[in-house]
């Protein structure tokens, strides 16, 4: 059997494993259109400052399946499905028995004049990171569109640098998709203290450039920042150009069913390209989720490998990370208003902020800012659409533990407590 | 929202306001101590020499012995004994504490104090053997105090007050099984010693010495009531109020914590004297004492002061915001109140040498100076009072009515009045006839581990309605003050039949026109010797020991070692004694039985450990009706 | 291939795990230097109680585990030998998403130092520092495959993998 993964991130990677796990023997052929080996995402940021090496964000062996043969800097443009051929821009090709589109997603960069200027980078890959290393070293101030995870990350990175970084964000806070109103505000003063100006609801008019150099921004509401860097973070869409060649179906991503498979039977997808649906709303979504498209990856390679193994569904937020030294940890529907069966709790000391939103006898949404030790627990129930209504004493405490969940369920109780 | 830690609705409301403040309580505490250690909560801990800690496996897994070769057996037993000593310890430093006061004033060095009860004093020093004729007061309560300073060391008889206050029966049971101490400090050293490494191994001997030490803290506080309703005079019934509640917006609030009198009765003294100060700081409403604990039980049953609130919820008198000075001298004095007190304008005063805490201010209180540093106290209360913050203020709307200071005296001095020359008959005529079914003595703490009051005001009420007469001291009758149970109108309310015509008789008879409260306040938690004095007089009347009455004890919410101590005694003393927490020692089966089944053959009394307060009741019954039966009395029956 | 079998029934709570855990991960290793260093040595097994039973709760090394799978900086792995999930402590940047992830709650954070930390099966020893020093042998370690199914069955928490 003869595998062909277009994808080594996340979920290519995850595939690759699963699949030599299931077949020893299988033929593994993975495709990336970056040039560097395959490596951790998440973790580009620390490339712009240093922190981290190109060995230090790769992928280790032993986190790598034996005998692949990967292949660096290769874009696959067109798929001919009928005869499992898919054909390289530089007129190569390669069959398959099994193909794996894991594509994953391009940052968005909005129509507004000047964004696509030289001076202007996005911040997706290992060569995006090292570009904007190279300006951000004689650069004295940056302005970031977008005060998402990767417009933060961003900023963080760029102040170890000693550059005057300023956010603007179109809504009225940071981080507007995984954080509500007041664990914003605790943030907002976590960044302030890291010397990040935030703007909000504001987003730019232009860029403008003297000659081929940024020299500043010009916001809507006519105010002109300083810049002689600009990143633009604010999202990603899905790269479905190979799937639409190949006459697979899509809407927001490429459209898939519980194994993973595409319309195609022999074609499966996994990671940021699919559209998939929200384990807890059902809405379909099409998530950016390192730790889902892993998952996806997982059981789209069993499945091609001759497994039965079913996805059901992924969290549109799942997130956990820490800025300026304080964690948060971000599950579900978090952003849902009282009513309509949809309660919520929140509790607020100082740094630490929590926020349990409830529908009905389920949990649906959490946020842990400060103490998020054990937020798994909470994640799990969410993910089970659990009844926790004789939860609720222990989950608003702060020491809601495994213990608790495993009495709350008598057969789970009995598996644990079976010498008694 | 707060029912797994309390019951007392002042509590509850301040439970929320800590939680608003986010104040780290009792409750938080305990809550991150769970799950607590097995070993310790079995009792199978051992760290009485250099070569331990040892531990013993209860399932038999692990090691069996410790290191020198105790086994669990020994262990439990060693672990009581100890707890037993620290309770007489902690008894009789109260009771020496007077004695020394006592011994001052009579040689004029405490000037501020006197001898508020002469008959009283006359009446224990002759029990005790002083020639009397001649002497003035001041001359028999120095020889008084000198018998009483006495009784701690090493004599060559038994210690006296035990001697001269039970039953002869119960007296020769004692001397039989070498139970009788022969000074109250050397027996609580002879437990030391018996219970360090290489001495006493046999735990049924072990036992029996610990039951030894408790006949000593007996001895221990039946010295200290005589000696404090001498220099404070015996408590007449009086009607106070309870609760959180009795703080005042407009008034500098002290509140006197912890046990002994000769500080408090001070404080509540010289308060008058202060009042002007007061008032020109702002205090509309002068100075108001409430107390807490035990040393309120002391002030409320004999100068009416207000009981705020009890020992778990001491910390909640500070959220309050209206609290000025905590004044404390010592016992069941939570660490705790510095760091709550940090969030407030309060001061923690501590007086005493032995009892001091980080972050609190310190006036060494001497009774040579009693009036000073009483004053000085005050003072700072007022003080502090200047730096109230009107926003921090939340005082619950919470206050109940409670009678309280109804003394052995005072319980002959009411039924005297139905029946002069033999006061006593009309309470054994309604025994026999059934209107009374027994008498419970309700006594001992709160504890973290039940919701506050819980098991007492539901026991109190499964009883009450089975027609036996409660009486309380402690933490006990601080519950049931909060509760609006020490009031006639709970006991028209839960009162059965027989009890109510009874307690109305005794009220009418009283002069109050009501029934007597449904519980009767006996004192404080070292005044549970009053009850015993009682049933004495009842046997003595009867011709029978105390273990033949249907006289029972209860510690339903017991947490401090002297709980431990005094539910030894009153095992000794042969009365059957519940309690509603799992002591340490079921590690050992051996050691549990004794306690629980043997104790009765030897000596009458034994232990009930049930944590189910409506079957602790019916249990408690059961054992009056046992005893009913044993007296040849009709067993009680209720629907 | 060994793991860790809890027996709660055993449990006494004494929480001697806990802390020979603790010791276990320190530099001193000794319960008289331990406590006093910097960074604080941390515990990866976990006592808790609910509902007045006492709850031992241990890394399961679960089969498909979680924090591996999550993971963002491939800190988290199983080791080829053991078949243990370990945390590479070098690789690890403190996201935090495994502790978002483990359905038991038993990775804990070393704030000093900004890293995850969890139960490694004490690699040095014979066997872990926990199983040893529990004092009602309510741990045992034992080989997956040899452990007996009956006895298994007495045994609650039976760990993933076998």
């Amino acid at each position: 059997m003869k595998h062909v993964i277009v994808g080594a991130s996340a979920a290519g990677m995850a595939a690759a494993e699963a699949i030599r796990k299931r077949d020893p023997g299988a033929e593994i052929v993975i495709l990336s259109n970056e040039t560097h080996p395959p490596y951790y995402r998440p973790l580009i940021p620390y490339l712009i400052y240093n922190e981290k090496t190109g060995e230090d964000i790769s992928r280790q062996a032993r986190l790598t399946p034996s005998n692949l043969d990967l292949r660096l800097g290769v874009h696959a443009t067109i798929l001919d499905s009928k005869n499992h051929i898919l054909a390289f821009e530089l007129a190569d090709s390669l069959s398959y028995d099994r193909l794996l589109i894991a594509t994953g997603a391009s940052p968005i960069r909005p129509n507004i004049s000047g964004l696509d200027g030289p001076g202007v980078f996005t911040l997706r890959t290992w060569a995006d990171a090292e570009g904007i290393a190279k300006v951000a070293k004689d650069a004295k101030h940056a302005v970031i569109l977008g005060a998402g995870r990767i417009g933060m990350k961003s900023a963080f990175a760029l102040r170890h640098l000693g550059i005057e970084v300023s956010i603007v964000e179109l809504l009225d806070r940071i981080v507007p998709q995984q954080l509500d109103e007041e664990s914003a505000a605790i943030f907002a003063h976590t960044v302030a203290d890291a010397g990040i100006k935030i703007i909000l609801g504001q987003t730019f008019k232009t860029v403008n450039y003297e000659g081929k150099k940024i020299t500043s921004v010009t916001l809507n509401n006519g105010v002109e920042l300083k810049a002689d860097l600009v990143i633009a973070g604010v999202g990603v869409r899905a790269n479905l150009e190979l799937a639409t060649s190949g006459g697979l179906r899509t809407q927001k991503g490429l459209l898939v069913n519980e194994r993973l498979q595409t319309n195609d039977a022999h074609i499966f997808a996994a990671g940021d390209v699919v559209e998939t649906k929200d384990i807890v709303s059902g809405d379909p979504i099409v998530s950016g989720i390192w730790t889902n498209a892993v998952e996806m990856g997982r059981i789209a390679g069993d499945n091609m490998a001759g497994g039965i193994s079913n996805y059901n569904g992924a969290f549109s937020l799942l997130n956990a990370m820490e800025l300026g030294g304080l964690p948060v940890v971000s599950v579900g529907e978090v952003q849902a208003l009282p009513g309509d069966g949809v309660e919520i709790y929140t509790e607020r000391k100082g740094q630490t902020y929590r926020k349990l939103v409830f529908y009905g006898n389920r949990l649906i949404g959490l946020i842990l800012v400060g103490q998020i030790e054990r937020a798994g627990i909470y994640q799990i129930l969410i993910r089970e659409k659990a009844d926790v209504s004789a939860l609720r004493h222990e989950l608003l405490g702060h020491r809601f533990h495994y213990g608790h969940y495993l009495l709350s369920g008598p057969r789970k109780a009995d598996q644990y407590f079976m010498a008694g | 929202m707060f029912e797994d830690r309390s019951t007392s609705p002042d509590s509850i409301e301040m439970l929320g306001v800590a939680k608003k403040l986010d104040v780290e309580l009792v409750w938080d505490r305990y809550a991150a101590q769970v799950p607590q250690c097995g070993f310790g909560e079995t009792g199978l801990c051992c760290r009485h020499c250099l070569q331990g800690p040892c531990r013993i496996d209860p399932f038999g897994n692990g090691p069996q012995t410790g290191v020198c070769g105790a086994t669990a057996d020994t262990f439990v037993a060693r672990g009581l004994d100890r707890s037993i000593a620290a309770g007489t310890a902690a008894h009789s430093g109260h009771a020496k504490h007077l004695a020394h006061t006592l011994k001052k004033l009579a040689t004029g060095k405490a000037p501020d104090y006197s001898i508020k009860d002469s008959n009283k004093l006359r009446a224990v020093a002759q029990r005790q053997g002083i020639q009397l004729v001649g002497k003035s007061d001041q001359q028999v309560a120095s020889e008084l105090a000198d018998l009483a300073l006495e009784e701690f060391s090493e004599r060559s008889t038994p210690v006296g007050w035990t001697m001269k206050t039970l039953t002869t029966g119960r007296l020769k049971k004692f001397e039989e099984m070498g139970l009788l101490p022969f000074g109250i400090d050397s027996a609580i050293s002879e437990v030391m010693h018996r219970t360090t490494n290489g001495v006493d191994a046999d735990p049924v001997n072990l036992l029996l010495g610990g039951i030894k030490c408790a006949i000593a803290d007996y001895d221990g506080m039946a010295l200290a009531t005589d000696l404090s309703d001498i220099l404070f005079g015996v408590p007449q019934p009086t009607v106070a109020s309870a609760n959180l509640g009795t703080l005042k917006v407009n008034a500098v609030n002290i509140a006197v914590h912890g046990h002994n009198p000769v500080l408090s009765d001070m404080v509540v003294a010289f308060a008058p004297q202060m009042e002007d100060e007061a008032r020109k700081a702002g205090a509309s409403e002068g100075i108001n004492i409430v107390g807490i604990c035990c040393t309120g039980n002391e002030v409320l049953m004999r100068h009416g002061i207000p009981m705020a609130t009890s020992s778990v919820s001491q910390e909640l008198a500070i959220i309050t915001g209206a609290l000025d000075a905590m004044v404390v001298d010592y016992q069941c004095v939570m660490p705790s109140l510095t760091k709550v007190a940090e969030g407030f304008h309060t001061q923690v005063i501590t007086t005493m040498g032995i009892a001091k805490m980080p972050g609190a201010t310190h006036i060494n209180f001497e009774e040579e100076h009693a009036a000073e540093g009483a004053r000085e106290i005050i003072h700072l209360a007022i003080e502090a009072f200047k730096k109230r913050d009107a926003a921090k203020v939340h005082i619950p709307d919470i206050r109940n009515t409670a009678i309280a200071g109804v003394s052995a005296e005072a319980v002959i001095g009411i039924l005297s009045k139905l029946d002069a020359a033999d006061p006593l008959k009309p309470l054994i005529d309604n025994i026999v006839n059934g209107n009374i079914t027994g008498v419970c003595l309700f006594a001992g703490c709160n504890n973290v581990k039940i919701p506050q009051d819980r098991n007492f005001v539901t026991m109190i009420k499964e009883l009450a309605r089975r027609d036996v007469l409660i009486l309380a001291t402690g933490c006990a009758s601080g519950a049931f003050a909060r509760h609006g149970l020490m009031t006639p109108a709970a006991t028209e309310k839960n009162a059965g039949p027989g009890l109510k015509a009874v307690l109305t008789a005794l009220g009418n008879a009283a002069g109050l026109n009501a029934p007597l409260p449904l519980v009767l306040h006996t004192g404080s938690c070292v005044d549970n010797t009053r009850a015993v004095a009682i049933a004495v007089a009842i046997a003595n009347k009867l011709g029978v020991d105390l273990d033949k009455l249907p006289v029972v004890a209860s510690a339903p919410e017991a947490s401090m070692e002297k709980a431990v101590s005094i539910g030894t005694w009153a095992v000794a003393l042969g009365l059957p004694t519940h309690i509603g927490v799992v002591p340490p020692v079921t590690g050992s089966p051996l050691v549990t039985q004794v306690l629980t089944q043997t104790a009765k053959d030897l000596l009458g009394g034994y232990f009930i450990v049930e944590l189910d307060p409506v079957k602790a009741a019916e249990k408690l019954f059961e054992v009056m009706n046992e005893r009913r039966k044993g007296l040849g009395l009709a067993e009680k029956v209720v629907a | 291939m060994k793991r860790i079998f809890v027996q709660p029934d055993l449990c006494t709570a004494c929480k001697t795990c806990e802390m020979q855990c603790a010791i276990e991960h320190s530099q001193a290793k000794n319960i008289f230097a331990s406590p006093s260093e910097k960074p604080h040595p941390m515990n990866r097994v976990y006592v808790e109680a609910a509902d007045g039973r006492k709850i031992p709760i241990f890394c399961r090394h679960c089969d498909d585990a979680p924090c591996v799978a999550a993971c963002i900086s491939g800190a988290m792995f199983r080791d080829p030998i053991t078949d243990a999930v370990m945390c590479d402590s070098s690789r690890c940047i403190g996201c935090w998403t495994c502790v978002m992830v483990c359905p038991y709650g038993v990775i804990g954070r070393q704030l000093e130092l900004g890293k995850a930390v969890k139960c490694d099966l004490c690699p040095e020893r014979e066997s872990p520092a926990c199983v040893d020093s529990c004092p009602t042998k309510a741990l045992v370690f034992e080989d997956v495959e040899k452990f007996s199914k009956e006895k298994r069955a007495s045994f609650a928490a039976a760990i993933a993998g076998g």
